[in-house]
């Protein structure tokens, strides 16, 4: 039973923390983007 | 379109499990964890020749896409080994109580592993020209395809401890596993789908910035 | 054909002669194999002395081998990066597959060398007999095949990175995994620890036989030449 535990506990931990890494690299690069756009329109 | 997809594979995957550990029990507890290890490396292998034909079509053609979804490939499948050894570490320590044996297959595993993380590690660490890098990877990567399969297919046909005398008793099992395959490879689909979309992205985004 | 020929005697002799002039990489690769087979025997010492003696041996030799093996793999391109060399080299009228092979020849010469040197070492060390000092010989020769090939396509590709030996470390090593296995049976077997077949289950008896062995570390090795070869050009162009 223990075994089983970790067993799943190992790969829900994996397939999230991917998940977690892909989905703050998103979020940074559409902040990154809104700057970009913002500091266009201010200079346009 | 792409979190759909991933939705639909978590679900598949959640579902796969409960009717695996509901309905088609294997008998010792602990066996379970094969509806998460067989796909998983399936998986694995699968986001291997991604990374290889992706890896050839860069050299064919040079095209940028090519490398980008080599890599976004590489880092999936990197999860998928990962999760492939760790599960069989816990499986062969429930099992027959080692958590690891230098077996042919797991040897295989094992290297399967090293490969993504050394590919992985060629692919942060070249300077110099983004073409260059990616050339690198690609040679790497066909070399490393060449390597693995002349020692794994052969393990086929070799009695080896990895080979529990099991098979499927109901039908729910089989459906509990085929559903966990269909899921695992939908997820590394998606993976691969969502992780090439945010390299293209971020690399618009640095090509803009320098502009 | 002549022409290939030609350009590859050309490239080798100027390799070794530069390496016989400045006496920097073999001296190197003699001292750190020595080394570690040096530390192997001393951090092994209880099991070393009785049976355990042959499987340490064959270890520190296959160990010894590959990472002064890495050594004369980096050599190989590290001194035409520095003196600007790549660039004659690659603009004289030569195939890049005549260039790889010059190179590959050399690297295998060195580590030859170095073979003849540790090898003996490591019988003394771990009180070793072989059991027949001609298929020693076809292993050692195998397995130099392995690294060099490899080591000599990725030497040129980490000459601009910063951490060049270390990354031509894992990369060559990560590809020599497979080879490794039926090179220490191969190993066992001359070394008297194995009988010349094995059954059951594990990687040895994966391996099964000496034949079988040595039939693995020819495909591995014929995979790797030929691959690495072919491939060589698109590693150094531009």
């Amino acid at each position: 039973m223990f075994y089983l535990m970790l067993g799943f506990c190992v790969v829900w931990v994996c397939h999230f923390a991917y998940l977690t890494v892909i989905d703050r690299q998103a979020r940074q690069l559409r902040r990154r983007l809104d700057a970009r756009v913002n500091a266009a329109s201010d200079r346009a | 379109m792409r979190r759909l997809l991933l939705a639909l594979a978590i679900l598949l995957l959640i579902v796969s499990t409960w009717i695996g550990l509901t309905q088609g029990q294997i008998d010792p507890l602990q066996r379970n964890i094969l509806y998460v290890h067989v796909p998983n490396s399936v998986c694995a292998l699968l986001c291997f020749v991604v990374v290889l034909v992706a890896s050839v079509g860069y050299l064919a053609t040079a095209g940028q896409t090519w490398d980008l979804v080599a890599t976004a490939a590489a880092e999936a499948g990197f999860v998928f080994a990962t999760i492939l050894n760790a599960t069989g570490m816990i499986f062969s320590r429930a099992e027959w109580n080692v958590w690891w044996t230098p077996s042919p297959r797991l040897v295989t595993s094992a290297i399967l592993w090293f490969l993504y993380a050394v590919y992985l590690i060629l692919q942060v660490s070249l300077p110099g020209a983004q073409r260059r890098a990616a050339r690198l990877c690609a040679v790497f990567c066909i070399i490393a395809f060449l390597d693995v399969p002349l020692v794994y297919l052969s393990a086929r046909f070799i009695p080896d401890i990895h080979r529990p005398n099991f098979s499927f008793d109901s039908a729910w099992q089989t459906a509990a596993l085929m559903l966990g395959m269909t899921g695992t490879a939908l997820l590394a689909g998606g993976l691969i789908w969502l992780r090439t979309s945010l390299l293209r992205d971020s690399l618009r985004l640095e090509q803009e910035l320098l502009r | 054909m002549k022409d290939v020929w030609l350009g590859l005697r050309a490239i080798l002799i100027k390799d070794i002669v530069v390496e016989l002039r400045a006496r920097q990489v073999l001296p190197t690769m003699v001292v750190l194999g020595m080394l570690i087979v040096f530390l192997l025997r001393m951090a092994s010492e209880p099991a070393s002395a009785g049976a355990g003696a042959p499987v340490m041996g064959a270890a520190a030799l296959w160990i010894a081998f590959l990472f002064s093996g890495l050594l004369a793999q980096e050599r190989s391109f590290a001194a035409e990066q520095q003196n600007g060399c790549m660039d004659g080299l690659l603009l004289a009228p030569l195939d890049a597959g005549t260039i790889y092979l010059a190179k590959l020849l050399a690297n295998v010469i060195l580590l030859t060398i170095f073979e003849a040197v540790i090898v003996p070492l490591v019988l003394i060390a771990f009180h070793l007999h072989v059991a027949g000092w001609g298929r020693l010989v076809a292993v050692l020769l195998l397995g130099n095949l392995g690294i060099s090939s490899v080591g000599t396509l990725f030497s040129a590709a980490v000459q601009l990175t910063r951490t060049r030996g270390a990354l031509l470390s894992i990369v060559v090593l990560v590809l020599l995994m497979p080879m490794m296995i039926p090179a220490s049976f191969a190993l066992l077997v001359l070394f008297e620890a194995l009988p010349e077949r094995v059954s059951g289950s594990g990687s040895l008896a994966f391996v099964g036989s000496f034949q079988a062995a040595v039939a693995y570390m020819l495909a591995l090795d014929a995979v790797f030449c030929v691959a690495s070869w072919l491939l060589f050009g698109v590693v150094v162009e531009e």
